[in-house]
């Protein structure tokens, strides 16, 4: 059986969904090829996955959705960030850059260390 | 959405998560054409981009956060078809629950409703305590006016009294003693006859009428230095004059409310003691009065509260500022609230206890019944967790069942209860006016107990359950353990309780207590001199004597089952209940004197005592001829009586003293008459004669009261035996389960053993060996815990003095046994009926 999850640390795709919902009303189908199109397929997140996530989003209330007429004039369901969604998405993003930073101090000290 | 919009709106839910994924999954199809794919290639890989669908779909309904109760639902269901397919299983367990919290029920009703009564007055069970609840759910108290107007208007009741005990007064500058104001006819109509004087009476209620009060009998004795002369004093109460004109029976220290009171006034007295109260017809301010009535035969509980009800009605009329028409009086049996009754009487506690056990024993059934159960369903259980069940979820499943179970149980239990209650009611033979009291909160809190206690005992056996591979003999062992304990404790405990209070109950009396009258004459407190009073007890005596079928005639200080006691605390002694008595006293009660002689008239410097005293005061000499320090005198003992058994209801260890009247408590005396008919019709009689000599006196049966304490006492034996028996039935019972599971749980590899030539012994063997080691653990421990239990209430239980009742004991372990062996072999012996080849085909 293959791992369905994404490959990607706790909590990361969660980001990557607001960030990509912050350019307007979205569907699931249309933030799985952002995702994709955005990290230039170094990202490969099972695309099924991205669901669970969307709907426990939904139910936080950091997104909001509403079945609208899609590009193809079928019914799909747009995801939108909500104002609690956008704090949610600032103090994550702040949080996540000082997490990197400091990865990036360690890697590169024990590199000119070794 | 909120989580209950999403859970009631389900299939919703469901249809847009189908479009949901599908038009993602049209999507990627859609894009793989494009990139030139064939059709089913297209699907293929957006399959394999997409992942799982059913997996995604499982995820997404748990981001729900709805997904435990939809689990529970399922559960719930699944239980539901589990239990139906056991029917046997589901009926036995259900039954066992039912029994348990059922029977439970109806004895706290029961209990509540007539052994609560533990008032000495007359007809006390068709005296009504009536309350006044208006609809926004108030309960007041009623003003005097109020009281005045009921009692001249009502048709309903044969007499309408009232009491106020809010407030403390001051005694002779001695604070807060506790105070009890009683409408005139309070005494009378509760058949109350004072131990010394008079009590509250009507003529306190005429206009212009002394202030008065009587004293509570501990008060007296305490405080008052026991002294019958105190009556005709003048006390300053709340420093106002007041005169004391009696002293309450030693049985009756409480108000009808419940409230200990140490002096009790005419209600009539209140704008004296309290200044700026207003004068009492007109009182409509103070609602302060509880009012209590009683019945007249014949008519209903509701037509009497129906009739006072629209009697506010009309005081609404006329005072609106203080009633209101909305107002309903209830009327309520009299009785004591839980918490005094186990203060007065430890028994009660003992008797919940023992309740609680039936309980405990129901459940221990229950967990066994489980436990037997569990293995049955092990490969379906073994299954489900092969597929990937995890432990937890089988758990919850088990449990949800349990829940069901105890539901179900609880709701037959209430069923059951209810008509149980009828029975035990009818067993004892309770008063038609007993009303059954059973509020919400008891209800809820019998569905709280079954709950928790099958929760409690479901879960060992559901831990058991879905643990792989393990003998679960350890947990089985230890429920048959406890349950044979606990009936084995509670069919003890009520063997020797019943046994008890019959005993008790049947405490000889040496005395012929059926045929007196007992005459007050009140010459106490007026100052006559001996001879004086000697005139006028004779000239009573000659009265009494020429009254019809009037055959003898004595007098004592402290008539037997009367309201008076004199008690002698002396060291090293059990307390003596000392009496004075006339030298035709033992003759006319007809009590026997087995050594010495009785006194002789005019005698002093004597006393004769009992049995029971001549023992413990001289246990290795002849008593007759020692010399004893008693009431004020050194004492010749003359004479040895049987005990005459009076005090021994309520102080087994009492021992008996008598003294002649001498000349300073003559004016104490009470009469006593003997007459070989009725004596009921002769007290009608009796004022009219003592008239005649110009003296007022009180009268009163003597068997009266002995025969109330019988009549709670035959109550208490019932009750006491019925839970023996429901613990024997549920322990039958439960065995009875217990080995048919195993019977048939073990079909094959009994017919196995049969086919290889086991004998019937050999099964039976096979079929108890598990059990029996356990059972008999259990009843061994249980018979300790009896003889500890035993031993710790003998102290205090009044009905039960012995320290070890060998025949009660042998009785409940041998009914134990007895039934135990019924239960489990019925089903053992089944099983040896097994057609080996029949049963190794069927499998």
């Amino acid at each position: 059986m293959t791992q369905p999850k994404s490959d990607l640390p706790q909590g990361t795709l969660d980001l990557l969904i607001l960030k990509v919902v912050t350019l307007g009303p979205i569907h699931g189908y249309a933030i799985a090829q952002r995702i994709q199109q955005i990290s230039r397929d170094v990202l490969q997140v099972q695309q099924g996955s991205l669901y669970p996530a969307l709907h426990r989003l939904e139910n936080r209330g950091l997104l909001a959705a509403e079945w609208k007429d899609s590009e193809t004039g079928r019914q799909a369901k747009f995801y939108r960030l909500t104002a609690k969604g956008q704090t949610e998405l600032k103090s994550e993003t702040e949080s996540w850059k000082q997490l990197a930073k400091a990865v990036r101090l360690i890697l590169e000290s024990s590199e000119a260390n070794g | 959405m909120s989580w209950w919009r999403r859970l009631v709106k389900r299939g919703e839910m469901e249809r847009h998560l189908d479009a949901e994924l599908q038009f993602h999954f049209d999507g990627l199809v859609a894009n793989n054409l494009r990139a030139g794919m064939s059709e089913p290639e297209a699907r293929r890989s957006a399959r394999l981009e997409f992942g799982e669908v059913e997996q995604v779909k499982e995820e997404c309904r748990d981001a729900r956060g709805t997904r435990w109760i939809e689990d529970l639902w399922q559960d719930l269901r699944y239980g539901a078809r589990l239990l139906g397919r056991a029917p046997g299983f589901t009926l036995g367990a259900v039954a066992v629950l039912a029994l348990g919290v059922g029977v439970n029920l109806a004895e706290f009703q029961v209990f509540d409703a007539t052994i609560f009564h533990n008032l000495d007055i007359r007809d006390e069970d068709s005296v009504l305590h009536l309350t006044r609840n208006s609809r926004s759910g108030q309960s007041l108290a009623f003003p005097h006016g109020a009281v005045e107007f009921y009692q001249t208007q009502s048709r309903s009741f044969a007499w309408l009294i009232s009491e106020d005990s809010t407030f403390d007064v001051v005694v002779e500058g001695d604070a807060a003693v506790r105070s009890t104001l009683v409408s005139p006819n309070y005494f009378a109509s509760l058949g109350i006859v004072p131990a010394w004087g008079r009590l509250v009476d009507a003529q306190d209620a005429q206009p212009g009428a002394e202030p008065v009060a009587a004293l509570g009998y501990d008060y007296w004795r305490d405080h008052w230095g026991a002294d019958p002369d105190v009556i005709g004093r003048i006390v300053r109460i709340n420093n106002q004059p007041v005169q004391i004109v009696g002293v309450l029976p030693y049985n009756f220290p409480r108000s009808l409310l419940g409230r200990r009171s140490e002096v009790w006034f005419p209600i009539s007295i209140r704008p004296l003691l309290m200044a700026g109260t207003p004068t009492l017809q007109q009182d409509f301010t103070r609602p302060s009065e509880a009012l209590f009535g009683k019945l007249k035969p014949a008519v209903s509980q509701a037509a009497g509260a129906e009739e006072l009800t629209s009697l506010t009605r009309e005081l609404a009329r006329q005072q609106p500022r203080y009633f209101r028409d909305d107002e309903q009086l209830e009327g309520q049996p009299v009785q004591q609230s839980i918490v005094q009754v186990v203060r007065s009487r430890p028994a009660v506690a003992v008797f919940f206890v023992m309740i609680l056990l039936v309980l405990l024993s129901a459940c221990a059934n229950l967990g066994n019944m489980l436990l037997a159960r569990g293995l049955v369903r092990r490969r379906e259980i073994d299954i489900r967790m092969a597929i990937g069940a995890s432990r937890a979820r089988v758990l919850r499943q088990l449990m949800t069942e349990n829940f069901l179970l105890a539901l179900l149980g609880a709701a037959a239990g209430l069923g059951f209860g209810a008509a149980a209650v009828r029975l035990l009611l009818n067993a004892i033979g309770a008063p038609y006016t007993v009303r059954l009291t059973i509020g919400w909160p008891i209800l809820i809190a019998a569905l709280m107990l079954t709950m928790v206690s099958a929760i409690a005992f479901g879960l060992p056996s559901a831990l058991q359950t879905v643990r792989i591979n393990q003998p679960n003999v350890h947990l089985r062992q230890s429920l048959v353990g406890v349950q044979a304990a606990v009936s084995c404790l509670l069919l003890i405990a009520s063997g020797i309780l019943a046994r008890g209070a019959i005993s008790s109950a049947s405490v000889p009396l040496a005395l012929d207590y059926r045929d007196m009258l007992v005459i007050y004459p009140q010459l106490y407190g007026r100052n006559l001199t001996v001879p004086v009073v000697q005139d006028k007890l004779d000239a009573l005596s000659a009265r009494f004597s020429a009254l019809p079928s009037v055959t003898g005639v004595t007098a004592a200080v402290v008539p037997p089952l009367g309201g008076r006691l004199i008690i002698d605390s002396l060291p090293g002694l059990p307390p003596v209940y000392r009496n004075a008595v006339a030298s035709s006293y033992f003759k006319v009660m007809g009590l026997p004197v087995v050594r010495g002689r009785a006194f002789l008239p005019g005698e002093e410097g004597v006393v004769i005592v009992s049995e029971s005293a001549a023992r413990a005061v001289w246990p290795d000499q002849d008593p007759l001829g020692q010399q004893w320090q008693l009431a004020r005198a050194q004492r010749t003992v003359v004479g040895i009586v049987k005990n005459s058994g009076a005090n021994l209801l309520t102080d087994a260890d009492s021992i008996e003293a008598y003294v002649p009247i001498e000349g300073p408590d003559l004016d104490r005396s009470a009469l006593i008459l003997h007459t070989p008919s009725d004596p009921a019709p002769l007290v009608r009689m009796i004022p009219g004669s003592a008239a005649a000599v110009n003296e007022t006196v009180s009268v009163t049966l003597m068997r009266t009261s002995r025969e109330n304490f019988l009549e709670a006492q035959r109550r208490l034996v019932m009750l006491i035996s019925s839970i023996g028996t429901v613990a024997t039935t549920l322990a039958a019972a439960g065995m009875f389960a217990l080995v048919a599971f195993t019977v048939a749980q073990r079909k094959r590899e009994l017919g196995i053993r049969m086919a290889l030539g086991a004998g019937p012994r050999h099964i039976l063997h096979v079929l108890l060996r598990q059990n029996a080691k356990p059972a008999v653990a259990g009843a061994v421990a249980g018979l300790v815990l009896a003889v500890i239990l035993s031993r710790l209430v003998r102290s205090q239980i009044v009905l039960y003095k012995e320290a070890m009742d060998v025949v009660g004991v042998a009785a409940g372990l041998a009914g134990f046994a007895l039934v135990l062996a019924l239960a489990t072999l019925s089903p053992a012996l089944r099983a040896l009926r097994i057609d080996p080849s029949r049963t190794l085909r069927d499998e």
